[in-house]
This record gives structure tokens, sequence and C-alpha cells, in this order.
């Protein structure tokens, strides 16, 4: 008697169940965890006990004589929340953030759209063309921007040259610098998101928008949109998260002018070496951004097109 | 007066040719198909008078005016896609509703109106739930609700049931015709299934390769098909190629290539030596167990197909298949696998064709 096995199974699974069993020795129903177990080793390991142990050093205390003093409070949260200096910070990066993810958005559907259009080859290099920035690496792509935007950068040299320019504008280490360079690294993630919806949404819902009488206009607010809903959110959710915890191009752009909350956790632990301090920062961040992120969800579910998310 | 008129419409997608002048008129609240096998045209020719595409050659009339560049959104026609195209995102109000806030008729009235339609359609008390938590009928329904609750100059219904099982596929057949003729809409109906065509229809426009073949009655396209695609798609037929021996008062005598006469009834003027095809429905053909009888031909029963409510018969006769089809009435024993019989049918029955060239 096998008991082990689910009431009466058919020739062909019997059949790959014995396969399972005598090739590996293993029990069937312990494949999908030994598939899955590499991967999940890795995140543990890797990720879940390194976070761990970050999530505890940001409860300790730090002594520029002593070095980190293991004692368990609250102290860093506090000094943060306590200093307007830090809580700028916090609100600088959402407002960076949330900038990049609302024109990413804008600059990115009429493209998606577009994009959704236009058939075969050219959808191809179309595409193609869109993820191209992500093949040069990001630190280049940003000093590229400074050879747009420093002072004898080119808007400068040629508002100037042209005339329309009295004084040189002040592009570099500015907010607008910082979004400008984010959106250029992160607008195909936008794009993706947004395209693959658009191409889930099918076509003939057009045309029977069009019989019931909607004009372009209309059939784009009340059919294409709602529909999008989903790439929409997708690609605001990896837009921010992507955004409010880069580093490379504020670093680069935004400089010790526009510091943002990963500059400060990067001054934190290697200028100040203060670890338990640069934890706390870096959790106050990671938790204000699920947050954010949740509640985004949460109100685009609860809406009136909730349905298309299920 | 005509509530539709196609004149001479043209199509060319790239380098194919997809309708090569289409005529057709339609009267007020008339329902009729447009019947083909795929790639004939119907469905383009559906598209261009919902306004989807435009013609490149011919006049479209609804009303008595043109529509010729008017784009869709303003030619109030009511439309149900095969795949009926629902709004996922809206509740069944909502989506037969879409077409009345497109209009900008006020909330009472768009209320009303809706509730009307669900009625119309034997649906009500579903407003509130999503397409996709409707059965195939039941979206269809909505569809259906959707299209009319515009109260659309004409209806058109681009297959619409072939996406149902059979057995619902039949009861909505007739209920499609119900609710068409409750309303009144002139209706254009497109679809490959002959069955659907014969039994819904006014009258059928039978299309091939872009061009409309023959336009009539369902009996008059079963019983008179103008041409051999005609006698071949609607139904089926036997079919025997030959030439006029000699035609005389209405009564035209045919030898066929098998060497066999053949009586036939027409109108139309033939000459001696014109090469013609003579059809046969097989239900026409009258099967008898003695192989000598007068006025019928011999033939071999190679197989009987039982088939519930009627029972075919394939018989061989100089080389050839000759389909038979008899109701199922009175014992089957005396069909007998291998026996001589005898195949007849009266020249009434006889449908005379031209022949290829």
């Amino acid at each position: 008697m096998s008991s082990s096995f689910p009431a009466m199974p058919s020739p062909a699974q019997a059949a790959r169940l014995v396969l399972v069993r005598t090739r590996t020795g293993v029990k069937p129903y312990l494949t999908p965890w030994l598939l899955v177990l590499p991967a999940t080793l890795m995140f543990v390991a890797l990720f879940l006990l390194p976070m761990l142990a970050l999530f505890v050093s940001s409860f300790h205390g730090y002594d520029p004589n002593v070095g980190i003093i293991r004692v368990l409070s609250v102290q860093n949260y506090v000094k943060f929340v306590s200093d307007p200096y830090y809580r700028e910070a916090l609100v600088r990066t959402l407002r960076i953030a949330l900038m990049v993810t609302i024109l990413s958005g804008l600059l990115g559907y009429p493209v998606a759209y577009y994009l959704n259009q236009v058939g075969g080859r050219t959808r191809t290099y179309l595409t193609l063309a869109i993820l191209s920035p992500l093949l040069v690496s990001l630190v280049i792509r940003t000093f590229g921007w400074l050879i747009i935007l420093g002072p004898n950068g080119v808007i400068n040299f040629l508002g100037r040259g042209l005339g329309i320019l009295g004084a040189p504008l002040k592009l570099m280490y500015t907010e607008g610098a910082v979004i400008v360079g984010t959106i250029h690294v992160y607008l195909p993630f936008m794009v993706l998101a947004l395209l693959s919806s658009l191409q889930n949404i099918d076509p003939n819902l057009y045309q029977a928008a069009s019989n019931l009488g909607a004009d372009p206009l209309r059939r784009f607010v009340h059919v294409t949109l709602p529909l999008s809903l989903p790439g929409i959110l997708a690609g605001s959710l990896i837009v921010f998260s992507l955004s409010v915890s880069s580093f490379v191009t504020p670093a680069i752009l935004g400089g010790a002018r526009v510091k943002v909350m990963a500059y400060l956790v990067w001054e934190e632990d290697l200028v100040m070496l203060n670890w338990p301090f640069g934890a706390a920062i870096a959790f106050i961040l990671l938790v204000i951004t699920i947050a954010i992120m949740l509640i985004y969800h949460r109100i685009l579910e609860a809406g009136r097109y909730g349905v298309v998310f299920q | 007066m005509a509530d539709l008129q196609l004149t001479d419409i043209r199509k060319i997608f790239d380098t194919f040719v997809a309708l090569r002048g289409v005529s057709l008129e339609i009267a007020r609240g008339e329902f009729v198909t447009l019947l083909g096998p795929s790639g004939c045209g119907k469905t383009t020719t559906l598209n261009l008078i919902a306004g989807f595409i435009e013609a490149d050659g011919g006049e479209i009339m609804i009303g008595g005016r043109p529509v010729t560049g008017i784009p869709s959104h303003k030619r109030n026609l009511g439309m149900v896609f095969q795949n009926y195209a629902l709004f996922p995102h809206l509740t069944v109000f909502d989506n037969i509703a879409f077409g009345l806030k497109m209009r900008r008729v006020e909330r009472a009235e768009i209320a009303r109106r809706v509730d009307r339609a669900l009625a119309l359609v034997r649906m009500p008390g579903l407003e509130r739930r999503y397409p996709k938590q409707l059965s195939g009928g039941q979206q269809q329904r909505v569809a259906l609700a959707r299209a009319l609750v515009i109260e659309p100059a004409i209806l058109l219904l681009d297959e619409p049931l072939s996406n149902l099982d059979a057995k619902l596929r039949e009861e909505m057949r007739v209920e499609l015709r119900e609710i068409q003729r409750e309303v009144g809409i002139t209706t254009v109906f497109v679809t490959h299934d002959q069955e659907e065509a014969l039994v819904m229809s006014d009258r059928i426009a039978v299309m091939n390769c872009g061009m409309v073949e023959q336009v009539g009655t369902p009996a008059e396209i079963y019983e008179r098909p103008a041409t051999n695609f005609v006698a071949q798609f609607v139904g089926e037929s036997n079919c025997f190629r030959g030439h006029v021996e000699e035609s005389r008062e209405g009564v035209v005598v045919v030898k066929t290539e098998e060497g066999l006469i053949i009586r036939a009834r027409s109108d139309r003027a033939w000459r001696p030596g014109d090469r013609v095809q003579v059809a046969i429905r097989p239900e026409k053909i009258q099967v008898g167990e003695s192989p000598n009888r007068p006025g019928a031909i011999a033939a071999v029963l190679e197989r009987v197909l039982y088939l519930g409510a009627s029972v075919r018969c394939l018989a061989r006769f100089h080389q050839r298949k000759v389909i038979a089809s008899l109701p199922n009435v009175g014992p089957l024993a005396r069909l007998t696998v291998g026996a001589e019989i005898s195949l007849g049918w009266s020249e009434e029955d006889v449908i005379l064709l031209p022949g290829d060239a």
C-alpha cells in the first residue's frame, strides 16, 4: 500500500511521480520546495540576515572616541526626528522621488501609447532605443548631464552665445538637475510597465467605445486610461522605489547641496563612521517608502476602477 | 426606401482586394445576413458600415444620407462583437449606460433606459456585476442591451453567437430574432454558419471573394441558388457537369459527362451546347429498393450513416459518389450495404447552374 500518493493518480501522473522518486530519491511533494531552496537560501543569507543585523545596529549608540556602543535605545531615531536638517533631507528625498515618478509617468505615457500603436519592426527598434540608456553605465550617463547642465555646459554656452542669457544659469547642484538626471535613468522602466498594460487591452474595446459614441479623447479617458491603471501602478511603484533610494545621480548632480537620504547614509557610514545612525536613516527611509507604496496601492484598488487590479 | 444602401463598395488592404464592388439594399426593419466563408469580405463590409475603416470606392448611405467621412462615433450605430467587447472595468449597468453617457443623457433617464434594456434582453437584476462574473450567454445579452439602448439607426452583429455552446446558440437564434422584431430595428448580421443564416434572416447575401454572389430569402437561396458557389456553400449538393441537349418551354434536357440524361426546369434561356452544372440536394433524392425503376438511375449503396433524425446514404454511380438523405421513418433494414438501389428525383428539384467555361 502506497498511502503517500493522492487518490488514484492517472497513469501519466503515476509515471511522473515514480520517475521523480527513482531518479532523485526524494518524495515528489518535496520537489517544489527543493526547487526554490537555493534562491531562498541566498535571499535569507545575503538580504534578510544583513537587514536584521542592520535593524539591530540602528538601536546601538556611537561615540567618536569609543566607536559603536552596544546598547539598545531609540536615540538614533529621536535624533533624526528632532533635527530639522535630517527631516528636510527626508522631505526633499520624497519630493524628488514623487516629481520623478509623476514626470516619468507624464513623459512615458505618450511614448508607451505610441509604441502600442506601431507594429512589428518599428516597435522593436523603438523599444531598443528606449532601453538604450540602460546599456550605458549609470556614472557615465550622469556625467553626461554635467556637460549639459554645467556653468560652461551646453545650455549656458548656447544661451549666452545666442544672447538669450546674460549671466550663466545655475543648473548644477539643484533639485531640478537631480530630478532630470533621475528621470533619464528610470524612464525606461515606466515606459515598459505602461506598454505591457496597454498591450493587454482588447482592441475591440476601442471600436466598441467609438461605436457607442465616444470621440478619441473620451475613448482615452473612459477606456484606455482606466484599463492601463495596472501599468501606471507598476511603473510608478518601480520608479518611486528606485528613485527614493538612488544615490549616484543625486550625489553627482546634487552633491552636498541637494542631500538625499541615501547621501546621508553614505555620509554617516563613511565620513562620520556613525554606522548605527546610518542604519537608522536607512530604516526610516525603508519603512516610509513601504508605507507610501502600500497606501498608494490601496487607494487605487479602492477607487472606482479597482476591479482592473483583480 | 432603403434604410441602408451600399453601392459598389470597394476596399483594398495593401495588396489584398477585400471587396470588389459590393452593392446591397436593406429596408427598414429588415434582418439581413452576410453569409460567407472566412476571408469573403463580410466582416470588412460590416466594419465599413460601422465606420471603423473607410472604403476605397463606392458609397454607403444610412437613412438616405451618405456617411463617407463621418467617423464611427457620430454614425449612431449599435454593434455586438464576436467576443462581446464588454468593458472589463465597468459594471453591467455602466457598460450599458456607456453610450448614453457619451450622448450626455441625464442620470435619471439613463437609469430608466438601462432598466428597460435589461428587461428587453431578459436579464434584470445583474446591474452591479462585472463582465467577468457573467456567463458567455449573459455577456452576450449585456452586449446586445448596450447596443440597443442607444436606439441606433442600424444594429450590426458580428458573429455574436459563435462563442456560445450549441444548445445556447440555438436558443439565442430565436431570441435574438424576437428581440429584433420587438424593437423593429434594421439589422445586419454576419456569420459563416449557413444554418444560422437560414433560420434567422429575412434575406441572405451570400458573399465570396469580396463579392455578393446572390441576395435572396432563405428559401430562394437554398432552393434556387444562382451560382455554383452558393449551391455548394449553402447546404449540400450532388453536382453533375454536362451540356444542354435541348431547351423547350422551360424544360431543359442536360446530358452529363457520365452520359446521364437529366431534365430540369429553368426560366433562363439556354441554348443547346451550353456548358452547365446540375445540382440536386441530397434530401430531394428518393431511394428505391429495386435497381430498375423507370426514370431513376441504378446505383450501388456503399455506406449508410445514421444521424438520428435522418439517414445518409452514400451510393456509387459510374465511379461517382451520390449522397441521398432520408428522413428516419419506417424500417431501415431494407438499406443493405452493397445492394443495388435506384436513385430518383423530380425535375422541379433539379438546380441548373451555368458551367465553368
